[in-house]
């Protein structure tokens, strides 16, 4: 067997519909959790003038703001379609709409002079989910089908390869940023320090919740060089996740520590890989869930 | 796997890992396609502008984010800095809109006048010698007028 089918067989191993499924529920889940936990904040910006709008990405289309109904609309088809896309029904139509909405929605939530940068990895995942066969399983289109159960097909391992670049590509992504600005200097951990104090000290500044571990690590200078190599060094080895396995376990538990840290130093949550959910589509997760769900249907059928 | 099949799943993972670098070779930044320079640029030794509340003392306390339009820490950042750089149309439709949130708030019983003020600090000495700003200046101010169930009122 030759190198390239070695990588092949681990970057793009057989991949049963059950995964995209389970990966289609879990991203599905997330997004319809967020958004309704969020309706103010994704369809609500009358707190605003007009002259704070600033598009970004697709919302460049609008010169002007959207009217507060259009805003609630577009937010209200959004939730609806992400719920009818998590339980796969009639998925061909819900499954763009909720990931064209999502884009929207975020995108105009990123549209008033601020980006967050928590959400860009759920909407590129919604993306690739709408334009892939994610609802040949365990979804109600499969059910009004009578499907039989189906054969791992690399129908179903190309989504879940473009879903581990886009996450790989963003930690990567993050660390050329670092070393594109600052360079190798970056590592020495001043950067960061300086970072988690300038976020503490807006925070107090501004009237808002600030971490007071970041505050108080900020006086201890010797503690940050390490901090900032570990997240470098995460970060730049984004790509061996790629290879899955127990490589693709320690790279998302380190990723996922980092997150922490953020949460713990900065009080900046990152929900989407906190959950776990950013770090899915490494792994076979459909076994995780498919005693719950089959049993489900058992119970259902 | 097939020749067409590897053809496909490769040009998925190549195409989607482009998407999303791509960015990060340029200097703007947008979404859902990001350059994130979050962690990455230098900060330097910033200026803020903030607001806050004075009582009848004299006595300055910070208004809250979420008083000032957004409980989103960065997007009423956004909205302050606006308002600083703004005419004075503006910075007094900027003042009423705080001043109203102020109504119902305990913040609000005390304050007379509202301050948005620039302030430098160098980030941290502000945590290790302690908060004193590097220089401050009023960039304007105006009266609070808040609303009491069954009165109007105003200092």
């Amino acid at each position: 067997m030759s190198a390239l089918s070695t990588l092949e067989r681990r970057v793009f191993p057989d991949t049963p519909p059950a995964r995209l499924a389970a990966l289609r529920v879990l991203v599905g889940l997330f997004s319809t959790i967020y958004l309704v936990s969020r309706p103010t904040d994704l369809a609500f910006f009358g707190q605003f003038a007009r002259s704070a709008f600033a598009p970004v990405g697709v919302v460049q289309l609008l010169a002007r703001p959207l009217p507060s109904a259009a805003c609630w609309a577009l937010y209200g088809i959004t939730l609806a379609a992400s719920a009818a896309a998590t339980a796969g029904y009639r998925y061909r139509v819900s499954g763009p709409l909720w990931a064209l909405g999502l884009l929207w929605v975020t995108s105009y939530r990123n549209s008033w002079g601020m980006l967050f940068h928590t959400e860009n990895l759920l909407v590129v995942d919604a993306l690739i989910l709408a334009l892939a066969p994610a609802s040949d399983a365990w979804s109600l289109d499969a059910r009004s089908r009578d499907a039989k159960p189906l054969d791992p097909n690399p129908k179903y391992a190309w989504p879940v390869a473009a879903m581990n670049a886009a996450l790989v590509a963003s930690y990567l992504a993050a660390a050329i940023a670092k070393l594109r600005l600052v360079g190798w200097g970056w590592a020495s951990g001043d950067e960061l320090r300086a970072h988690i104090a300038f976020d503490a000290l807006r925070k107090i500044e501004l009237g808002s919740m600030h971490s007071s571990i970041g505050a108080e690590l900020v006086r201890h200078p010797w503690i940050f060089a390490p901090f900032a190599w570990l997240s470098l060094g995460f970060e730049l080895a984004a790509p061996v996740a790629l290879l899955g396995g127990r490589i693709a376990l320690i790279w998302s538990l380190g990723a996922w520590t980092f997150h922490l840290g953020v949460l713990l130093l900065m009080a900046i949550f990152f929900p989407y890989p906190l959950t776990g959910v950013a770090f899915a589509s490494l792994f076979p997760i459909e076994r995780a869930f498919s005693r719950w769900f089959e049993g489900k249907q058992r119970a259902v059928g | 796997m097939n020749t067409k099949q590897r053809i496909q799943c490769w040009s998925a993972l190549c195409l989607s890992a482009a998407v999303v670098l791509l960015p990060s070779l340029g200097k703007t930044d947008s979404f859902p396609l990001s350059n994130y320079p979050m962690f990455a640029a230098s900060r330097g030794r910033p200026i803020l502008n903030r607001v806050v509340a004075i009582d009848a003392l004299g006595e300055p306390t910070t208004v809250p984010a979420r008083l000032i339009g957004s409980g989103e820490v960065l997007q009423a950042k956004a909205l302050v800095d606006r308002a600083a750089a703004g005419n004075p149309k503006q910075q007094a439709a900027f003042c009423e809109q705080v001043s109203k949130r102020l109504t119902g708030d305990p913040l609000g019983t005390n304050a007379v006048r509202l301050e948005v003020v620039r302030v430098r600090f160098d980030p941290i000495e502000y945590f290790v010698r302690g908060p004193e700003p590097l220089e401050q200046q009023t960039v304007f101010s105006c009266p609070v007028v808040t609303t009491m169930p069954g009165s109007s009122t105003a200092p």
